[in-house]
């Protein structure tokens, strides 16, 4: 068997194949180094921010075995004694817990808010309305769970 | 004596070989692709959801929320079926608000066009329906349908959630 040279050789195959999965490679660095950082994400959008207060809060409410609101403000206590505050200032959703830093969960509202009804106990909403008009607004609710599903 | 057929030029029969390795590597080359493609496709974000399909969600989570704190007050309650219904009260008044979306911010038909308008406005698109399913060994599955209309499609989003059977107070002992 003849050895072939030139652009069908198996070299020239094999080199090609080469450059293919170093750029897939390249490619899927790129990409996950641009989108898969939730921190890069959050600030973004709104949705995103949304979506982190949201995941955030129900991390707090299933934990959580009483709640004291205002219209502003929300108060969550755990079993152990511990609390969450979150709370509307600034045109800004915020959460503070001792011990840790607090965070800016969503930015940018022109108005926001807790509400609860007399009718369903251990249970509140939240509401936010972005600053900017054509922005999507937020309506949600949370049931506190004390630790149970 | 001539012979038709079996005379052939210098190099004809090296390029025909030089084409069928050229095939051969584009053959190779695009089975290379798949990876690439597949690579691509799994380092992409999700994509994210319409925000209409997000609101919807967000609904959804909401009655399902309620329905776990009332039951959890009261643990007879199962909530009942229900036909889509509007979320927030329609303009033109005809169509009752759905039971999981009254006594909000402290009005029977919860929120208020008047009170908060971007808030109305941006539910007013939502139907919610629930149903609910006894299911053998005594619990229920409920589910919640928020939908919705999104350029000019029927959509719709649901939640389920599986509830335990009401408790009902005992029967036996004494009766007065």
């Amino acid at each position: 068997m003849t050895r072939r040279h030139g652009i069908g050789s198996i070299e020239m195959l094999l080199l090609a194949i080469f450059l293919l999965m170093l750029g897939a490679t390249l490619l899927m660095v790129w990409q996950f180094s641009r989108h898969t950082d939730p921190a890069t994400l959050q600030g973004k959008d709104l949705v995103g921010s949304y979506e982190k207060a949201v995941e955030t809060l129900a991390r707090d409410t299933r934990m959580a075995v009483s709640f004291l609101a205002g219209r502003e403000h929300l108060t969550l206590e755990t079993a152990s004694g511990t609390s969450v505050e979150w709370g509307f200032t600034d045109n800004a959703l915020r959460r503070s817990q001792a011990g840790q830093p607090p965070e800016i969960l969503v930015e940018g509202l022109r108005e926001g808010g807790f509400t609860t009804a007399s009718a369903t106990p251990d249970f509140f909403s939240i509401w936010m309305i972005p600053a900017e008009a054509g922005k999507m607004p937020l309506f949600t609710s949370f049931a506190l769970r004390g630790g149970r599903l | 004596m001539i012979r038709f057929g079996t005379t052939r030029e210098p190099g004809c029969g090296h390029r025909g070989e030089s084409l069928l390795e050229l095939l051969l590597a584009a053959c190779l080359m695009t089975v290379a692709l798949v990876p690439l493609f597949q690579v691509y496709r799994l380092s992409r974000p999700p994509e994210r959801a319409s925000d209409m399909e997000f609101s919807a969600t967000l609904l959804a989570r909401h009655v399902i929320e309620r329905i776990v704190a009332l039951q959890k007050a009261d643990p007879a309650y199962l909530p009942g079926m229900t036909s889509e219904e509007p979320v927030v009260a329609p303009a033109d008044g005809f169509q009752p608000v759905s039971e999981h979306f009254r006594q909000l911010f402290g009005h029977e038909n919860g929120i208020d066009r008047s009170e908060m308008p971007a808030l109305y406005e941006s539910l007013e698109p939502f139907r919610c329906r629930v149903d609910t399913y006894y299911l053998d060994g005594g619990s229920y599955k409920i589910i919640v349908y928020i939908e919705y209309e999104e350029a000019g499609r029927p959509k719709r989003v649901f939640l389920e959630r599986l509830l335990p059977a009401p408790t009902t107070p005992s029967l036996t002992g004494d009766t007065p």
